[in-house]
C-alpha cells in the first residue's frame, strides 16, 4: 500500500524519489495545485474519502497513511 | 503539434497532465471568450494549430431562465462562428454541453436544462457542418458513459475550482489525444478478421451452419452485435478483409445462408479462406490491396495464431482478443478509437471498400488480356483534372498524409497548409479524379507546383497518386497536361524532385521514364531533375483527360 502511495505521489509531483515524512512545504513540486491533485488521485486510487476539513492538514505523504489504514 | 486549451473552469490540472504536445492555457479561466474573440490575444500569439474549448454548462449559465439562456446560446454561437470562420488556419474543438442542476425538485417538475443541452448541441452540429475547421468534442458522451458522479468531483470544485475528477480528466485527455491523432491523419487502413469464434461462436467446419452461435438474442447476440459494430467500421472508411483457416465453401455458406449474418460477402474487399499460414495470407492481402503491411490490424481469437502472425510480421497490429466474449462490442469500440478514429467521414471513405472491390475486378480482367496495353485501352479510363477548390481541401490534405508509395517528395500537409498553397498565387495546386468502366476511383492524384515567373521556371513540390490507380500510366497523361499548361503560362523549365523513403521505391525512376534529366543527386538517393518545356516528349496515353 505504501508502495502504491509513493508511486502515485511520484507521478503527480513528477519527481523521481520522495520521502514519506518530508514536509510538503520543502518540496517545490508539491504546490497547491499538486496538493489538490494528490488528494483527488489518492481518493480515487484507494477508493476512500478524505474529509474536506482535513485536506489542509496533510503536510507529508505519511499523513495519508491513516486514511489508507482505516 | 501546438494546442491551446480554453475553459470557463479551472483546467490547470488537466493541462498539467498533457505530455504529448505543447499546450497553451491562459492564466485565469474567466477570459476564455476574450482570448478567442481578440486576435491579438496571447492565444493567437502562441500560434496554436488546434484550440480545444471545454465549457462547463453550470458556470456558463449560472442563473436559470430558459428563455434568456436560449438567447445567450444564439449569441455565443454567432460570435464563435464569426471568429472560427476568420481563422480557418486553426482547428477549433468545441464540446457538447453537459448541463445539469443540483436543484432539488418535485418528480413531475420540468427539467428545463434538457432543452438547453439539445439547443447547444443543435447549434454545435450546424457550426461543424458549416466550417470544416470546427469539430465536436463529445464531452457529453464521455459523461454519460462514465456517469456524472464519477466524472465530476465535488471536492476538487470546492478546493480549487476544478470540475472534473481524476478519472474525468483522464477521459477528456484521451479524447483530445485521439482528436490530435486524427488531425494528423495517423490511422490504420485495413481490418483483417478471423471467422470461427471471432465473428460467430464455434467452428463452422465442425458445428455446421445450424450449430454456430449467432442470433438476435441471448448467447449468439454477442457475435451478432460485434458484427454490427464491424459493419460500422466499413462505413467509416475501414477496409474489411477476412483471413481464416477453413474450407472456403463452408465459410462462404455462412455468409450466404445464415439469416443472422450482419456482414455480407460484399462488405469485404478481400477474403483469404484457406489452410495457408495466416502470415502468408496477410502479406498477399497487403500486396493485392496495394497497402502497407503496417496499415493492417489483425483480429483473431486464437492466441497461437496471433503469436505466429506477430512473430513473422512485427509491423502488423495484433490486439489481444477479449477473454470474456460478453465484451466484444466494447472491444470493437476500443479498436476503432485506438486505430481507426476519424473526426469526419469523407465521400472517399464511404466508397473505399467498393473501390477496392472494383480494383480486384480490374486485376481479374487484366489476367484475361494478352497484353497490358490491350487491357489499359479497354478500361475506358477518364482523368478529370482541375485546380483545387475549397471543397477539395480535406481530401487533398488526406492524400498528402496517407500516400506512401507513389509519392515523390512525401511532404505531409494539414488542411491549413493546403489552403495556404491554394490561396498563394505563387502556387498552383491540381487535383484529379479517375473513372473507368468499373466505377469512380474518386480524387486520387495531387500536384503542388511552385512557380517562379521571373525565372520562367516551376518546381514540383508534391506529386502523388493513390496506389489504387497505380500502373495505368495515368501519371504520364497527367504530367503531360501539367507541362503543357505551364508552357502556356510562360514557363520554360520544370524542376522535379525524388526523395527516397522506405516505401516510395516504385517511383524511384519515374521522372527518368518520363524524359526528365537528373541534374543533381546525392549518396542518399535524393535526386533533382529538370525538363525543358519547349521540347515535347512523345508519350503513349490510354485514357482520356478532361479539364474541369
Amino acid at each position: 500500500m505504501r508502495e502504491k502511495l509513493l508511486e502515485t505521489a511520484k507521478q503527480i509531483l513528477k519527481v523521481n524519489s520522495i520521502d514519506l515524512y518530508k514536509n510538503r512545504h520543502d518540496i517545490s513540486e508539491w504546490d497547491s495545485l499538486a496538493h489538490i491533485q494528490l488528494v483527488a488521485s489518492i481518493e480515487e486510487e484507494f477508493n476512500l474519502s478524505i474529509p474536506f476539513e482535513e485536506v489542509a492538514n496533510i503536510n507529508c505523504l505519511a499523513d495519508f497513511l491513516k486514511y489508507l489504514e482505516e | 503539434m501546438r494546442i491551446a486549451l480554453l475553459s470557463n473552469v479551472n483546467v490547470d490540472s488537466l493541462v498539467k497532465r498533457i505530455d504529448f504536445c505543447e499546450v497553451y492555457s491562459p492564466d485565469g479561466y474567466g477570459i476564455w471568450l476574450q482570448e478567442i474573440l481578440n486576435f491579438d490575444s496571447e492565444l493567437y500569439k502562441f500560434h496554436p494549430q488546434a484550440v480545444f474549448v471545454i465549457l462547463d454548462g453550470e458556470q456558463l449559465f449560472p442563473r436559470f431562465n430558459r428563455k434568456n439562456i436560449m438567447t445567450d446560446i444564439e449569441e455565443y454561437f454567432s460570435a464563435l462562428e464569426h471568429v472560427f470562420s476568420q481563422r480557418r488556419d486553426i482547428f477549433f474543438f468545441l464540446n457538447s454541453l453537459d448541463f445539469f442542476t443540483k436543484q432539488i425538485r418535485a418528480s413531475d417538475e420540468v427539467r428545463e436544462e434538457k432543452f438547453v443541452e439539445i439547443e447547444w448541441y443543435r447549434k454545435l452540429i450546424e457550426l461543424a457542418k458549416k466550417l470544416t475547421n470546427v469539430h465536436i468534442l463529445n464531452l457529453k458522451d464521455l459523461v454519460e458513459k462514465e456517469g456524472r458522479k464519477n466524472f465530476y468531483s465535488n471536492k476538487l470544485w470546492y478546493l480549487g475550482g476544478m470540475k472534473y475528477s481524476t478519472k474525468g480528466e483522464k477521459l477528456i485527455i484521451k479524447e483530445i489525444e485521439r482528436s490530435i491523432k486524427a488531425l494528423k491523419g495517423e490511422k490504420k487502413k485495413c481490418l483483417a478478421i478471423d471467422l470461427d469464434n471471432t465473428i460467430w461462436g464455434g467452428v463452422i467446419g465442425e458445428d455446421g451452419i445450424e450449430g454456430i452461435e449467432l442470433s438476435e438474442f441471448k448467447e449468439g447476440a454477442r457475435y451478432k452485435d460485434f458484427q454490427k459494430r464491424l459493419k460500422e467500421f466499413k462505413n467509416l472508411g475501414v477496409i474489411l478483409t477476412v483471413v481464416s483457416k477453413n474450407n472456403e465453401q463452408d465459410a462462404l455458406d455462412v455468409f450466404e445462408k445464415h439469416k443472422d449474418m450482419v456482414l455480407k460477402r460484399d462488405d469485404f474487399a478481400l477474403m483469404k479462406i484457406n489452410w495457408d499460414p495466416k502470415s502468408k495470407n496477410l502479406i498477399e492481402l497487403a500486396k493485392e490491396l496495394n497497402i502497407g503491411i503496417d496499415s493492417i490490424v489483425f483480429i483473431d481469437d486464437n492466441p497461437v495464431e496471433r503469436e505466429l502472425v506477430k512473430k513473422s510480421i512485427p509491423e502488423i497490429i495484433v490486439p489481444e482478443f477479449p477473454k470474456d466474449t460478453a465484451n466484444l462490442v466494447d472491444f470493437a469500440e476500443e479498436i476503432y478509437n485506438e486505430f481507426f478514429y476519424v473526426l469526419r467521414v469523407t465521400a472517399e471513405d464511404i466508397k473505399k471498400t467498393q473501390m477496392y472491390i472494383q480494383n480486384a475486378k480490374r486485376t481479374a480482367l487484366k489476367k484475361k488480356y494478352a497484353s497490358a496495353e490491350d487491357f489499359l485501352k479497354d478500361l475506358g479510363t477518364k482523368i478529370y483534372v482541375w485546380k483545387l477548390r475549397e471543397e477539395d481541401i480535406p481530401r487533398a490534405a488526406q492524400l498528402t498524409q496517407k500516400t506512401n508509395q507513389f509519392n515523390l517528395t512525401t511532404k505531409r500537409y494539414t488542411e491549413t497548409d493546403v489552403r495556404n498553397f491554394m490561396n498563394d498565387e505563387r502556387y498552383d495546386v491540381f487535383i484529379a479524379s479517375v473513372e473507368d468502366k468499373f466505377g469512380d476511383n474518386g480524387k486520387v492524384v495531387l500536384m503542388i507546383l511552385k512557380k517562379d515567373k521571373k525565372r520562367a521556371q516551376a518546381e514540383i513540390d508534391t506529386f502523388l497518386m493513390s496506389c489504387r490507380v497505380m500502373g495505368r500510366h495515368i501519371e504520364d497523361q497527367f504530367i503531360d497536361f501539367i507541362e503543357k499548361k505551364l508552357k502556356k503560362d510562360g514557363m520554360k523549365l520544370l524542376i522535379a524532385f525524388y526523395y527516397p523513403t522506405k516505401k516510395n521505391k516504385p517511383v524511384e525512376n519515374l521522372f527518368e521514364r518520363l524524359g526528365y534529366t537528373v541534374i543533381k543527386n546525392d549518396n542518399e538517393g535524393n535526386k533533382v531533375y529538370s525538363r525543358n518545356l519547349n521540347i515535347e516528349e512523345p508519350r503513349v496515353f490510354y485514357g482520356e483527360l478532361i479539364e474541369r
